[in-house]
């Protein structure tokens, strides 16, 4: 950033104020000072010639005209958001307004936590599978238990006499 | 009240707006709506989106009425959400634009040169089309934070103080980089003095 001039060169402390110098952003006694020591400084005046023929160019660079809707679309959108805000805060504020909205929701919350927490969680597969076992080894003893009374039947007819072709 | 009477003017109108008087809003949006929307343009060098995102930058100076505290000057805070949302937008569709299209000259807003020009001849009409656009390339060429550092300094005219604030650098980095961005500028643009 050090400028091509003498080292005692006042401008190469700040090289910035060439910039403001031909911006025009100094002072009336600090653009004076800048001034002579331009004047005497070749490598100094070319810098100014340079910078100042960019700085008058730049404003070629304009920009449009604003929209004429411009305006009317932002308050529509500043309308919009203040009415999904208010909703929003209109709504919590009626509800903690009013204990009983509050109570209400309270409860709500409880027993939902609640209903949440004695749901009977879902066996996992090795105590499926052991059940099943069980029920398996029920219907076995249940087919057993059906074999026996008829057998017990059987000897009951015959302990009533019913011999028939004995 | 007397604090806020002593108080920047644009300042004293958000204090306003923050206790309900939405007339402080449209005196600022008045008074700044055009600088705003001529930064952005020249950032992202479209209009449309320009103004977008302007809307946005004023919808975000709305919404954060409540909670404003003048600790830094009005257009240094209102110009840093701009500089942010245009330096985010550029980040967002740095891949997607071209630069190619760019140097070929098919980019930009035809809208800017619809601006009423004094040139009697089509000789001199073109002369001035071809250094518009020969000002715009080198200024879009710039990184994005040298061409807001620019276009904050040269056009809209605030203070180094201000335009650090607005990109979050301390005023000697600011200085650093706006020298950076003139010396680059003098380069394209020192031949047509």
């Amino acid at each position: 950033m050090r400028l091509e001039c003498d080292m005692n060169c006042p401008v190469n402390k700040e090289p910035q104020v060439l910039v403001d110098y031909c911006a025009g952003r100094l002072d009336a006694r600090a653009g004076a000072e800048v001034k002579t020591h331009v004047e005497a400084c070749a490598a100094c005046s070319q810098f100014v010639v340079g910078q100042s023929a960019a700085w008058n160019a730049l404003d070629a660079f304009e920009a449009p005209p604003v929209s004429a809707g411009f305006d009317r679309k932002l308050w529509e959108r500043i309308e919009e958001a203040e009415r999904r805000r208010g909703f929003w805060a209109g709504w919590w504020a009626a509800a903690f307004r009013k204990p009983v909205i509050a109570f209400a929701l309270a409860a709500v919350f409880i027993i939902a936590a609640l209903s949440l927490s004695s749901t009977r969680p879902v066996p996992p597969p090795a105590q499926a599978a052991l059940d099943a076992d069980r029920m398996e080894r029920a219907l076995d003893d249940l087919d057993m238990l059906q074999q026996l009374s008829r057998l017990a039947n059987g000897n009951d007819q015959l302990a009533a006499g019913d011999w028939g072709d004995m | 009240m007397v604090a806020v009477a002593a108080m920047e003017p644009d300042a004293e109108l958000m204090l306003r707006l923050k206790y309900g008087d939405t007339a402080g809003f449209a005196l600022l949006l008045e008074r700044h709506r055009a600088p705003v929307i001529r930064f952005l343009y020249r950032m992202v060098d479209n209009q449309a989106v320009a103004e977008e995102l302007a809307q946005e930058v004023f919808l975000r100076v709305y919404k954060a009425r409540e909670s404003y505290e003048p600790t830094a000057k009005f257009t240094t805070w209102l110009f840093r959400i701009a500089s942010r949302l245009a330096l985010n937008w550029l980040r967002d569709v740095r891949h997607e634009k071209a630069v190619d299209s760019l140097e070929a000259g098919t980019g930009g807003d035809e809208r800017a040169r619809e601006l009423p020009d004094g040139s009697p001849t089509p000789e001199e009409a073109l002369l001035r089309e071809a250094r518009i656009e020969e000002v715009r390339r080198a200024v879009l060429a710039l990184p994005a934070r040298q061409r807001a550092a620019v276009l904050m300094h040269k056009f809209e005219g605030m203070q180094y103080s201000q335009v650090a604030g607005a990109l979050g650098l301390s005023e000697p980095a600011l200085k650093s980089m706006l020298f950076r961005a003139y010396e680059t500028l003098r380069a394209r643009l020192a031949h047509m003095g």
